[in-house]
């Protein structure tokens, strides 16, 4: 029995969420619904963590489905690039359940939340599923799935613009995926395989006609639209900042990190970092947007009166960072990429934790309502200065780990390199003031009647945020689990030679 | 409300008995340079009573400079934003 | 001694009674706590010797958080020293926020000065940022909170540039040590201006004069001990002997002589007068011989009791009348005798007059600069002490508590500022009357006498002429009167040249066409006077939700470009 279970982890990794989605719909109870979520998210977690253990201890693991082998069917492949996401989206998707139990009481109608549960779980499954495949086709096939299931929770929220909102991303969302899936079709007219092992195996004798070049230029397209690159980043903003918290949290959190994997994948392990760095100009137009977003991420969110929609500006901003490091496609860039990935999803995930507790008291998450906040919850502003000085990165918080990591990559690089320094440092000096004007607010600014009585946040919404702001501050005192699981992931995409 | 008892200053004899006093204390100093021996290290201090000029020739530098430094940069106190009342604390 | 652990370095228990502080609702409880953080953190000091180290590993690095010299103890009692008299002094204050963040600030700054490594330097040296901003947002007024940013910015581009600067000598050295760094190389002149911001060097001081007249009557106390002189210690362990400092420092103690002296904010006054100090500090470091060593840190140490002096007894009147500009003040040694009298010690440490602390680290570095040949350097420093009489020791003095009575009768403040004041004092006169004693903290041996004819006489001249001209100046009338004004200084580039010019340039684009004109001027007045929230606000062109067809259009027009760029 237990050999069974450990030998199909990877297929458990998806088919877990996948399938209790619709058992999650059927039981209606709100209680019950949440309540067997929340074990599967445990399952999830535990599988994924389990996986990551099998991989650091042996390697790359190769699953076919159905018992197909690939290159024929469908091949899941848990890598060292890939299991440490496995393991973000189930840590991201337990610690969101456990906030949604409250959040979401206060924020959906009641008849609609076994629906938003099981929407949850569908688009869990998705991400999960993307992060583990190893056939190009089912990545879409797995994006669609989250993609749909994400309209559906950002739709959900209170406001009448989270309709909007969704029906934005959708459209845009939409087209990301048809631009990959028409880079997905060329491939394989190209080449007649899906698998991506086989294919980047195969590739490289048509490597240099039009259709796969084609090809590269829809992937890369369609996948910065699900990044949220500048200048394809405005669905972000609202589709967050509209959403219903427990969402915004997870969408913030996970999702355009797993699109930004899809699109380090296909880069490196698909094409290959010859094609896309050598023969493609892929490096200067991505370092250009790349550092664009920063300036324009973190000057709009200084200007925004809306906590959720300042923490998604902060995103497209940090998501800048990421893609500069990843643009570097060195080793060290990579790692700096790949670990502000983490790093990021647990910071930005502790920031919109703590919007929700906001928005659970006062309906709303305004600059306005931050005031006096200091006083009168400060247990959730303590997680949002740290979340906020993980931001800046200040040391002793995760982000200070990424911003090294980052210069010390960009060291190598020269002049660009010192160009690209200046306008980390330039970010993180933006981020001080859109995240230390909330601080402000909330500390010396006396609150109104509404805010007055305000009370702190129920403990069972403090836990999850202040999890994450521990988290922020582990990983700043002892990086090394982070920091190794970043550098590995980046040697298994770049082969051997660093 | 009694009429405040005068304090020293109000008088405007002890002013000048007080303006008095550190005349001749600046007299003494001056003349100090030639009773007392004074060691120098620089060419510029062997001239008598040297750091009394310096003091004064400073002095008079100051003013002047900083009454033509306030036409340069002196606005009024609204020039960026208005001014908010200073409040203790 | 080799038992060092993290929780016995002299900044713990700063930190934790900072953290503490927080959830200690009784006034006097919380008192006392503080009270004893400076003393419990002095006696660790004591425990320790010179030359130890703690070193931990850390993201693959060995970082050295604690070591010890000479140095690094001086500024470590002095640290221990100032907060126990800033703490004092600010003991009413109720608002837990400002004392967390009082202990913070002093906490790291004590942190910083034992720091072995770059990395652990700017740790404590961004801690020390975002503590100290509190201080000033902590007066409440949108003035203060604007201020507060300017000022955090330009603090954390200091932290920032540290530390690019670090990671580029780790880059090409391999190693993060904190020792000399010397101009050789680029990362030397990134950490060199990284410094050089928290030292106020000229051009980059405007913080200095934005923010410590903003701050509260008690933040100004912790903010005038530690930013700056952490500063002078991090340019003394790094740039000794470093020529460009010398001309640095020549400018920094003279430009500000004129600002202190027309400007009418007394606290302003007190903060150029504290520019020119470090400006002394920043030429002694720059002389780099063991003499002017010696000399800029004495003067930081001096300097630290005195400034503080001054802020208190301004800080006390702006606390018991609620003004503190000159031309509003006079007349209040009548009402507020002890303040006075303290106040005028305070002075006479400053000016440097003999019998006070500060006299016996004046003439260090003006014997260092004359002894290695540095006439006009020297000419410079000379002039700056006749200077610092005027505005520092009779300027302040003289329109607060003498002059034209403005009829203002306060009391003097409460006992704890008091004595906090008197405790200043009466180590100013201590070391003036003792100068051993500093002296043996100093970082090398001292082979200087301070009280000889020559010193004090010369002292006495040039401050008894600096005083006749004063005096003659009253008599006849003509002095500078005290206007209510600002004076331009190099915040103006930022703060009006930038945004007028911007908005001048645009304006001249819209030359006078008659309805054009006022299309255009509709259109970039709009455009302009919103300035970055027409880009970025919540409905600026860049931060609004666009409609779907002009997202798709980015969309083609990225596509376009990746395939231009690709097939060719």
């Amino acid at each position: 029995m237990m050999s069974a279970i450990f030998a199909n982890l990877p297929a458990l990794q998806v088919i877990l969420p996948l399938l209790f989605a619709p058992i999650c719909f059927l039981l209606r109870k709100r209680g019950a619904a949440w309540l067997l979520a929340f074990c599967v998210s445990l399952c999830t977690f535990a599988v994924s963590i389990a996986l990551f253990m099998q991989v650091s201890a042996a390697g790359p693991l190769s699953y076919a489905m159905g018992g197909w082998d690939p290159p024929w069917g469908i091949e899941y492949r848990v890598d060292s690039f890939n299991a440490p996401f496995l393991v973000l989206l189930s840590l991201m998707f337990c610690v969101t359940l456990a906030f949604s139990y409250k959040s979401v009481e206060k924020e959906i109608v009641q008849p609609r939340h076994a629906l938003f549960y099981s929407a949850f779980m569908l688009c869990v499954a998705g991400l999960l599923g993307i992060v583990i495949t190893g056939d190009a086709f089912n990545v879409f096939v797995f994006l669609e799935i989250s993609s749909l299931s994400s309209y559906i929770l950002i739709s959900f929220g209170k406001d009448r613009r989270a309709l909007t909102a969704a029906f934005q991303y959708l459209i845009m969302g939409t087209i990301g995926a048809t631009f990959l899936l028409i880079g997905i079709g060329f491939i394989y007219m190209m080449t007649g395989t899906l698998n991506m092992a086989d294919l980047a195996v195969r590739l490289p004798s048509v490597m240099d006609t039009h259709t796969v070049r084609a090809a590269f230029a829809f992937i890369i397209v369609g996948m910065s639209i699900k990044v949220a690159l500048f200048p394809l980043h405005v669905w972000l903003p609202n589709a967050y900042g509209y959403a219903p918290s427990a969402a915004s949290v997870f969408l913030a959190a996970t999702s355009t990190k797993v699109s930004l994997y899809v699109l380090i994948r296909f880069t490196f392990t698909v094409f290959g970092a010859g094609f896309a760095f050598g023969a493609m100009p892929l490096q200067p137009i991505l370092l250009v947007l790349a550092v664009t977003a920063v300036f324009v991420g973190s000057l709009s969110a200084i200007f925004q009166t809306n906590i959720k929609h300042v923490l998604a500006y902060s995103s497209v901003a940090q998501i800048g960072y990421m893609v500069i490091g990843f643009a570097l496609a060195s080793h060290a860039g990579l790692s700096a990429g790949i670990l502000h990935m983490f790093n990021h999803a647990v910071m930005k995930g502790c920031l919109f934790l703590v919007a929700g507790c906001v928005f659970y008291r006062f309906r709303s998450a305004r600059i306005e309502d931050f005031r006096g906040l200091g006083k009168t919850m400060p247990w959730t502003m303590g997680a949002f200065v740290v979340g906020g000085l993980g931001l800046i990165g200040m040391p002793l918080t995760a982000g200070f780990v990424s911003k090294w990591y980052l210069i010390m990559a960009a060291l190598d690089h020269g002049f660009v390199g010192f160009l690209i320094i200046a306008a980390v440092l330039a970010g993180s000096l933006l981020a001080v003031a859109y995240v230390w004007r909330i601080v402000e607010v909330a500390y010396f600014q006396a609150p109104d009647e509404v805010h007055e009585n305000g009370k702190e946040a129920p403990f069972i919404l403090l836990v999850p945020a202040w999890f994450m702001a521990l988290l922020t501050l582990y990983i700043g005192i002892d990086p090394s689990l982070v920091v190794g699981a970043a550098e590995s992931a980046a040697l298994s995409l770049l082969g051997s030679t660093p | 409300m009694k009429p405040e008892r005068p304090y020293f200053l109000d008088n405007k004899g002890n002013v000048r008995f007080l303006i008095y006093i550190f005349h001749a204390l600046c007299f003494v100093l001056f003349a100090a340079d030639f009773v007392l021996h004074r060691h120098s290290y620089h060419p510029l201090e062997e001239i008598p009573a040297f750091y009394a000029l310096f003091g004064f020739l400073a002095f008079s530098v100051i003013i002047l400079g900083a009454a033509m430094l306030r036409k340069l940069v002196m606005r009024p106190e609204d020039y960026y934003e208005a001014p908010e009342e200073i409040s203790n604390d | 001694m080799t038992d060092l652990s993290l929780l016995t370095l002299p900044f713990m228990p700063f930190f934790i009674a900072a953290l503490a502080v927080m959830f200690i609702a009784s006034s006097s409880v919380r008192s006392a706590l503080m009270l004893a953080v400076p003393i419990a953190s002095g006696f660790l000091l004591l425990q320790e010797q010179s030359g130890v180290a703690l070193t931990m590993p850390f993201m693959g690095y060995e970082l050295v958080p604690f070591r010890t010299d000479k140095l690094s103890f001086l500024f470590g009692y002095l640290f221990c020293i100032a907060s126990f008299i800033a703490i004092l002094f600010s003991l009413h204050v109720k608002d837990r926020v400002q004392h967390t963040a009082g202990l913070f600030y002093a906490g790291s700054a004590v942190g910083a000065v034992f720091a072995g490594d770059l990395l652990s330097l700017f740790f404590f040296w961004e801690v020390m940022t975002v503590s100290s901003v509190f201080l000033i947002w902590a007066r409440q007024t949108d003035g203060a909170f604007r201020c507060g940013m300017r000022y955090l910015i330009i603090q954390v581009a200091s932290g920032l540039l540290l530390l690019a600067g670090a990671l580029m000598i780790l880059h090409s050295t391999g190693s993060l040590a904190f020792n000399e760094i010397g101009l050789e190389s680029q990362a030397g002149y990134v950490i060199l201006l990284a410094f050089g911001i928290k030292a106020a060097f000229p051009l980059l001081h405007n913080w200095v004069i934005d923010s410590y007249p903003q701050s509260t009557v008690t933040g100004a106390v912790f903010l005038c001990c530690f930013t700056t002189k952490v500063a002078v210690y991090a340019l003394a362990r790094g740039y000794a002997g470093a020529d460009i400092l010398i001309y640095i420092g020549a400018v920094m103690v003279i430009f500000p002589i004129f600002y202190a002296v027309i400007e009418n904010d007394l606290r302003r006054v007190l903060s150029y007068s504290m520019i020119s100090k470090v400006g002394f500090m920043v030429c002694g470091i720059g002389i780099g011989t063991e003499l002017a060593i010696n000399g800029a840190v004495a003067t930081a140490f001096n300097h630290v009791i005195y400034k503080s002096l001054l802020f208190m007894s301004m800080g006390s009147v702006l606390h018991m009348t609620g003004r503190i500009r000159a031309s509003d003040l006079g007349g209040l040694y009548k009402s507020m005798p002890l303040t006075t009298i303290l106040c005028v010690i305070g002075a006479a440490s400053i000016s440097a007059v003999p019998l006070f602390g500060g006299f016996v680290s004046k003439g260090m570095i003006l014997t260092a600069a004359l002894d290695q040949k540095l006439d006009f350097v020297w000419l410079c420093l000379l002039f700056a002490s006749a200077g610092t009489f005027y505005y520092a020791g009779i300027k302040i003095c003289y329109f607060t508590f003498f002059g034209q009575d403005s009829g203002l009768r306060a009391a003097d403040p409460p006992k704890h500022m008091l004595l906090a004041m008197g405790l200043a004092a009466a180590m100013c006169v201590f070391i003036g009357l003792y100068p051993a004693l500093l002296f043996g903290l100093l970082p090398f041996e001292v082979d200087y006498i301070v009280y000889d004819t020559t010193h004090v006489l010369a002292q006495l001249q040039l401050l008894a002429f600096v005083g006749l001209g004063f005096v003659w100046l009253k008599i006849s009338k003509l002095g500078p009167p005290d206007l209510r004004s600002v004076n331009l200084d190099v915040d103006w580039i930022y703060r009006k040249f930038l945004p007028e010019s911007i908005r001048c340039a645009l304006g001249l684009l819209i030359a006078d066409y008659g309805r054009l004109k006022r299309f255009f001027c509709d259109l970039f007045h709009q455009y302009i006077m919103g300035g970055l929230i027409r880009h970025h606000g919540p409905h600026g062109i860049l931060a609004r939700a666009w409609p779907i067809g002009s997202m798709v259009l980015w969309v083609a027009v990225l596509l376009f470009f990746y395939l231009i760029f690709y097939y060719f």
